[in-house]
């Protein structure tokens, strides 16, 4: 959305229009949807999740200054809204491990077992272990037509630190799935 | 190329962020660990890119405004139930207050009427008395003037 346009639908909503805010909603909801169901991949909290979501965002409109852009302060909002969930109500289960904390299953599917739903399973599970930050960037990133320039606009930090997150956040995942991915002491690598 | 170089890059290579250059190329043929971390990098990014994000359902909007209703009547709820505890404790004030005066011109006109009996001045007496009157029936006035109005505001607000 052009900032002239974002401006005046704030200053809009910000005069108790309703149907402004109705527009804001519905420019913003499916990301917002999208993102709240990829941080708490559970379906019957995301309605209210998201609400909750466009509540403080109604909330604290009257108090947004507009030194960073309505998107940023979005992203923050679900971020906050998501971390809050998340610590009200753990995840039950955790990630599948056996007594050596070691995940369960075969340990050289790397590839195409992926595509089956329990691999997917533990997927979100390491995800939901990944810290708050990285979690963001891994359910925006992927989110349909989100650029890293975008990304870095919305979260205010400069695209290079977008990208090394992401890749250090999937280097993580990788390492929560395969512990065998995990570094080795620098000494056991051999030149090749 | 080491181990740990291939290593730093199949996640930047898996999401299309950096090249396979010869040397990792190389590399990789012959590691079987950095292939099988190229491998499941690669992996992670089709599941990741797999994930689902489900849209808002179309009644999204109207639910967050009727939420915002609800959340605004509410606290119109709380300014009216201040509004209300506010009248009644003025109520309460000018109740008591009242209470307090007469009560205190009551015990005055009392002493002085028991003085003025002593002294046989009937007549004094019994125009202490008049006043006492006069002020139990303005403060009467004065309450039901007060529970008026609250009934009349109630109404207002309830409709």
């Amino acid at each position: 959305m052009a900032d002239f346009d974002e401006r005046l639908l704030i200053e809009r909503c910000r005069t108790g229009d309703d149907t402004a805010f109705g527009e804001l909603v519905d420019r913003y909801k499916n990301l917002v949807y999208g993102l709240v169901y990829r941080m708490i991949p559970d379906r019957s909290r995301t309605d209210d999740l998201a609400q909750d979501v466009f509540l403080k965002v109604h909330r604290g409109l009257p108090y947004f200054r507009g030194e960073a852009r309505l998107s940023t302060w979005i992203y923050r909002i679900v971020q906050n809204v998501c971390v809050q969930a998340r610590s009200e109500r753990r995840p039950e289960v955790p990630l599948e491990t056996d007594a050596r904390g070691q995940m369960r299953g075969d340990p050289g599917a790397q590839d195409g077992a992926f595509a089956d739903l329990e691999t997917r399973d533990r997927l979100e599970k390491a995800i939901q272990q990944l810290p708050d930050n990285y979690r963001l960037l891994i359910a925006a990133h992927y989110l349909q037509g989100v650029r890293y320039e975008d990304l870095a606009d919305a979260l205010d930090i400069p695209l290079g630190t977008v990208k090394t997150h992401l890749h250090r956040a999937k280097r993580r995942l990788r390492e929560i799935l395969e512990p065998e991915a995990r570094p080795r002491p620098r000494i056991h690598q051999p030149d090749r | 190329m080491t181990c740990h170089d291939v290593l730093d890059l199949v996640d930047a290579i898996a999401g299309g962020d950096a090249e396979v250059t010869p040397a990792v190329r190389a590399h990789v043929e012959t590691c079987p660990r950095c292939a099988a971390a190229l491998a499941s990098a690669r992996g992670i990014e089709l599941a990741l890119a797999a994930r689902a994000a489900p849209a808002a359902p179309a009644t999204f909007t109207a639910a967050v405004s009727a939420r915002i209703r609800r959340e605004r009547w509410s606290a119109e709820q709380q300014v009216d139930r201040l509004f209300n505890l506010a009248i009644v404790a003025a109520i309460l004030l000018v109740i008591g207050g009242t209470l307090a005066v007469v009560n205190v011109g009551t015990v005055i006109n009392l002493a002085a009427g028991a003085w003025s009996l002593v002294s046989l001045f009937g007549a004094q007496a019994a125009g202490r008395a008049e006043t006492v009157v006069t002020t139990y029936v303005a403060a009467a006035g004065l309450l039901v003037s007060a529970l008026g109005t609250w009934w009349w505001a109630e109404r207002r607000l309830s409709m």
